[in-house]
């Protein structure tokens, strides 16, 4: 038996169950109130779209057939602009020659790059050559490469299917060191093909101290 | 880069490894994977699950016939769990971490049954139906996937978080991944994987579906369970370089080690033997060693190295844990694993690689390395119980 309280579990009727219409998942709204929910404090945010005139995210040298990275870029492009630091000078209460704080690149998404799949299964079930390019990015992580490239994030890059994992893990990492701050992106690509793609980012930063671990495990004298 | 990494710290608990269970292009269970593995002997063979006549490579390490991931998935859980002695009720309550690609249906469901085939959901019904009534989540970040699943679970039971989590990972070769990694030209040419050799062409895909049971050792104790191996410590950190190629001076495979290092409290000179990521690839091996350099520093030249996807090939997702259960049953044994398929000295990576069979660990931990696209890399330090 667990003594200890359980590992947050996934999301259930969160802060956003009740009246009025539930934000989407891949929305700078729905990750915040996750963030809230796991004591993680939001340094910056965005999603895509913003506007009536984010029609197609800029496309990413080397992506091809998929709007899943340029999605993910674009979301951490507006967020990463948006967060402390993002000017000329160090970031508020780092040194001079400190750099960008250690920042883990955690991507979340159910369904990953399900057009590339789609596009992938489609030509070996009929023979059709496959490009190249598509070796790298039917994963996750190569966005999460392109985005930690583009602005030096050295922390881990970590890459799950829910945003209560997400923050779960972003939380974990920031409280062991593992990363100074976490850079959390959702991508919902269109399931269907008249549906909306949407993706969003937050910049986060470790919350209020924890309380108090707790004192009695299985196997340990009280 | 930055140079402000933040010291690693966890949680106050020791973590140990009570149950684990593995199916390979070797067989079922640990004893042949891991008799393959110290006899440098390779599984692969032309891949007969589909077709590859239209591809310019043919070899994978596949177990006989067309398994089911979900089905494997739950007896390799089952099993892992019988062998940590834990009971339906003990189950019941359990976590589940799952590293997998995705959902193997999704890509051919039909839009409207899209959603329903996501890993979350995936992950959720493999915990189900093994009786884990615990949160489940997947991780899906390619050939680190398994291994951050590891250092989560570990993390959380250090914090007190979970008295013990479930850790289950899988990958079996399949034509839409053996496709791209084809047309992206990393499959070895000749059929063999050759870690940290001259001549070496690329990686071959191979089956991996594991799972393991990390645990408090407190909580292990307390119900007379015999721990299979000491999680010491884990790190990870990225590269902040490259869509897929790794950084060629290694630093950030040498973060993820320093701070597993650090974590376990041990020094280079405890370093007995490292499963290195060791893909095959060029980039990829040269960078690896330099990471070793920078991080074991003067034992790097004399600490025994060997990639045992030279035997077991690459099960992607899965590979990370399969090569733990590996390394654990190795220092368990007593004896290393051999780089199979070596075939020379490539002077990029200077390293003590393990040829010959019969070597010893030198030390009483392990390291189990891995990188991934995107610049992940991760770092698991084992020790004997």
């Amino acid at each position: 038996m667990n003594l200890t309280s359980a590992l947050p579990l996934r999301p259930g009727p969160g802060p956003d169950a009740g009246p009025g219409p539930r934000p989407a998942a891949a929305s700078a709204a729905a990750l915040t109130q996750a963030a809230s929910a796991a004591c993680l404090r939001v340094l910056s945010s965005a999603q895509w779209p913003e506007s009536a005139e984010d029609r197609a995210a800029p496309a990413i040298a080397g992506f091809v057939v998929s709007s899943f990275s340029p999605l993910a870029a674009e979301a951490a492009r507006r967020c990463l602009l948006r967060g402390p630091g993002s000017g000329p000078g160090p970031a508020p209460g780092r040194p001079d020659d400190a750099g960008r704080p250690v920042t883990a690149v955690v991507v979340v998404s159910p369904l990953g790059d399900l057009a590339g799949a789609a596009h992938v299964a489609e030509a070996v079930d009929d023979g059709a050559r496959i490009g190249p390019l598509l070796f790298f990015q039917a994963v996750p992580n190569a966005v999460a490469g392109h985005v930690a490239a583009r602005w030096q994030l050295t922390g881990p890059v970590v890459c799950v299917a829910d945003t209560a994992t997400a923050m779960t893990v972003s939380a974990l990492l920031l409280a062991d060191g593992d990363a100074e701050e976490a850079l959390l992106i959702r991508v919902d690509q269109a399931h269907t093909p008249d549906g909306p793609d949407r993706a969003a980012a937050v910049l986060l930063g470790p919350g209020p101290p924890p309380a108090p671990e707790p004192q009695l495990h299985e196997g340990e004298q009280p | 880069m930055t140079e402000s990494v933040p010291a690693a710290r966890r949680g106050p608990r020791s973590v140990v490894v009570t149950g684990a269970a593995v199916l390979s292009a070797l067989g079922r269970g640990v004893p042949p994977l891991l008799s393959a593995t110290l006899d440098g002997a390779p599984a692969f063979a032309p891949v007969l699950r589909f077709d590859v006549s239209g591809r310019q490579a043919d070899g994978a390490a596949t177990y006989p016939g067309t398994p089911v991931l979900a089905e494997e998935l739950d007896q390799a859980v089952g099993e892992a769990c019988d062998e940590a002695g834990l009971s339906a009720a003990q189950r019941a309550g359990l976590p589940l971490h799952l590293a997998v690609h995705g959902d193997p249906e999704l890509a051919r469901a039909t839009p409207e049954r899209r959603p329903a085939h996501g890993a979350d959901v995936f992950a959720d019904a493999v915990a189900r139906r093994a009786g884990l009534s615990g949160a489940s989540r997947a991780y899906t970040s390619a050939c680190v996937a398994s291994s951050t699943a590891v250092a989560d679970a570990a993390a959380a039971v250090a914090h007190g978080q979970a008295d013990r989590i479930v850790v289950a990972a899988g990958y079996l070769v399949e034509a839409d991944q053996f496709a791209v990694f084809d047309a992206g030209r990393a499959l070895a040419r000749d059929g063999r994987v050759r870690p940290f050799s001259t001549g070496r062409t690329g990686l071959l895909l191979g089956d991996g579906v594991v799972a393991v049971v990390v645990e408090a050792a407190s909580a292990a104790r307390a119900r007379r369970a015999r721990p299979l191996a000491v999680l010491a410590g884990w790190g990870r950190a990225g590269d902040a370089y490259h869509v897929c190629r790794p950084r060629p001076d290694g630093t950030g495979l040498a973060r993820a080690i320093t701070d597993a290092l650090h974590r376990g409290g041990v020094g280079p000179e405890r370093i007995g033997y490292v499963n290195a990521h060791g893909s095959g690839t060029q980039v990829s091996d040269t960078a690896e060693a330099a990471a070793l350099r920078l991080a074991l520093g003067d034992h790097a030249p004399t600490v025994p190295v060997s990639s045992t996807k030279s035997v077991h090939g690459q099960a992607l997702e899965a590979g990370a844990l399969l090569e733990l259960v590996v390394t654990i049953a190795a220092l368990s044994a007593g004896r290393l694993p051999v780089n199979a398929g070596f075939l020379g000295p490539d002077e990029t990576c200077p390293l003590n690689l393990v040829l010959d069979r019969d070597a010893r660990p030198v030390a009483d931990h392990a390291l189990s390395l891995t990188t991934a696209f995107g610049g992940a890399n991760t770092a698991l330090l084992v020790g004997a119980p």
